[in-house]
């Protein structure tokens, strides 16, 4: 069993660890530089805020929070955990690993080498698994890095303490989990990467959609549950200094449901190339 | 106890056949050939044996096991080769035999490059970067280097020119006499003919021949050709029973032999002839007759094979499949 793990594992770190590389980098530079830029145009940005309500609707529908009177360093150092080219770099990579299989061995015709293994496909997904969530940690390691670099500027009292940060980043990894169990779940129904893909991104879009509009207009609040976006709150735990533990429970509880409910289907489906 | 037993497996694909009722029986060191033309099913059956398709009725067994349930212990034992063969882009023959033998549990190496020694292959040419024959012979090492106990080979031969086809064959057939078991399938006749102990042939879905090459060989027919000495002792003549003439031309007769030579000749003897011809056997023409008629019933009554009605477990290939 370990020595199946260990072949596989090596084959999937070997497969996807430049993919991971680039996007921790990617997220770390993007950390670093909006952590250093943000702070620098809080007053600014809080005049204008004040100023424009639409905006401060949006502003507050993006983050989470109400922002009506105006933004502490802390709250706008949330913008970065929220930010749509953050999450859609991470997410871009969760997807990327997460319909590796079966979806993306099915689609390029390798998934006959791979099963012709003495391999169980719990097995498999046991080791994608692992590489999704290796990855995940890494990801978010490289995050709080950049963070760290662009706050390092701060006076010691503006900067969030650690375990505001901490818990900023268990709320993301549990936005990740919910993710990327969707994702296999996704690719275990499906024989196209590129299809699992696009569905995923459908679903992130519209999930992320609902929980903007729903900010913004009130008919939508009573849907907004249904967006998993509705159980991230990075800017709360900013403003407040806690998590509300209830919303990494959901997101754990999606990612549960839906990774089970994929390595069940992929166990037992027929898979063929053709 | 049988190797690959399969017993009543139906395969369906929604609304689509897949295979219908297969039976087969192969035993240990067998080299067995299963052919059909394109969609008659060989990809289907061989892809339920690994364990890759679940069968919608019926079993598959290999070496006693449950090929869905118990699919990856049966890999253990395992050699296979996909007929749409694709690697993955980054491996070399060298990287493959580490990963294989990570995966096995065992060292695969150094047969690995003994087995690329003799296909001529680069154990360092990466995957990207070969020819489509190239992979071919990759990927025949990667299901030969842990010496299975089963060789189950997809259309093995194709990409391959005829120099890496003969090597696989001598590597096939001393394989099967230290009592490995090779299943494989072709569409490729002669080497069929060459190469296995027995065959099924399948064509929608069923099986409609499985058989001992010789018992295959001894039902071909045989083609002959008689020049008489003259066109007028040649219309004169009477053909026996045994011999269906299908051609004449002034004196020239071109036939099949049902039967022995041996009546044949003594028939000729009474006749001026000044040549006769008999051929070998062709079992080419019964592959096609299996592969080409509708009817399965009618490939039974023109007595060409065996039809669905009579497919049964026939271990050993007595006639029926």
């Amino acid at each position: 069993m370990m020595q199946g793990f260990r072949g596989l594992l090596s084959k999937a770190v070997r497969e996807t660890w430049i993919m991971v590389a680039v996007g921790s980098l990617a997220v770390m530079l993007f950390a670093t530089l909006l952590s250093y830029v943000l702070p620098q145009f809080r007053e600014g940005l809080t005049d204008f805020i004040v100023q424009v309500p639409f905006l401060q609707r949006m502003i507050s529908s993006m983050m989470g929070i109400d922002v009506s009177d105006g933004l502490t360093v802390q709250m706008i150092l949330a913008v970065l955990w929220t930010h749509p080219v953050m999450l859609a770099t991470i997410w871009a990579v969760e997807v990327v690993l997460c319909t590796r299989f079966p979806a993306g061995e099915v689609d390029r015709g390798t998934i006959e080498v791979l099963l012709g293994w003495p391999v169980s496909r719990r097995l498999v997904f046991w080791v994608e698994t692992f590489v999704w969530w290796a990855a995940g940690a890494c990801i978010v390691l490289f995050l709080i890095g950049g963070y760290s670099i662009g706050v390092s500027v701060l006076s010691a009292g503006e900067r969030p303490a650690a375990g505001t940060v901490a818990q900023a980043a268990v709320n993301l990894l549990c936005l990740y989990g919910a993710v990327g169990g969707a994702a296999f779940l996704v690719s275990a129904l499906s024989d196209r990467r590129g299809r699992a893909f696009a569905v995923m991104f459908g679903i992130l879009i519209v999930s992320y959609l609902i929980n903007f509009v729903a900010g913004i207009w009130d008919p939508a609040r009573s849907i907004a549950f249904l967006s998993i976006m509705d159980y991230y709150k990075p800017a709360d735990i900013f403003r407040t200094g806690g998590l509300a533990w209830s919303d990494p429970a959901v997101l754990l509880a999606i990612a549960a449901a839906t990774w089970t409910a994929a390595m069940e289907i992929g166990a037992r489906r027929s898979i063929a190339t053709t | 106890m049988s190797v690959i037993s399969i017993d009543n497996l139906t395969k369906r694909y929604g609304a689509r056949r897949g295979v219908e009722s297969i039976n087969l029986e192969v035993g240990r060191g067998a080299i067995f050939g299963f052919l059909g033309p394109n969609g008659a099913g060989k990809t289907t059956t061989i892809r339920v044996l690994l364990g890759f398709l679940r069968a919608s009725a019926g079993s598959a067994r290999i070496l006693g096991a449950d090929c869905w349930s118990q699919s990856p212990r049966i890999k253990r034992d395992v050699g296979y080769l996909p007929g749409d063969l694709r690697l993955y882009s980054w491996i070399t023959l060298r990287s493959s035999m580490a990963l294989s033998g990570t995966i096995r549990r065992r060292d695969v190496m150094k047969a690995g490059l003994v087995l690329a020694e003799r296909f001529s292959l680069d154990p360092d040419l990466i995957v990207r970067k070969m020819s489509r024959g190239t992979r071919q012979k990759l990927g025949i090492i990667l299901a030969l280097a842990h010496e299975p106990k089963l060789l189950i080979l997809d259309e093995p031969t194709s990409g391959l020119d005829p120099l890496m086809q003969d090597e696989l064959a001598r590597i096939l057939r001393e394989r099967a006499a230290a009592g490995t078991t090779v299943f494989f399938s072709s569409h490729t006749l002669g080497e069929v003919e060459t190469l296995c102990d027995r065959v099924a042939i399948v064509r929608a879905g069923r099986i409609v021949a499985d058989e001992a090459i010789q018992s295959l060989r001894s039902r071909a027919q045989r083609t002959v050709t008689l020049l008489f000495v003259d066109a007028g002792r040649a219309a004169a003549a009477s053909p026996p029973g045994f011999l269906r003439i299908l051609e004449r031309s002034g004196r020239l007769w071109r036939g099949e032999l049902h039967g022995e030579a041996n009546g044949l000749l003594q028939w000729a003897s009474s006749q001026e002839l000044e040549d006769i011809t008999i051929g070998s056997p062709d079992l080419e023409s019964i592959f096609r007759s299996f592969y080409l008629t509708d009817d399965v019933a009618t490939d039974a009554a023109n007595g060409a094979g065996m039809g669905a009605g009579e497919q049964n477990h026939q271990p050993g290939g007595g006639g029926a499949a």
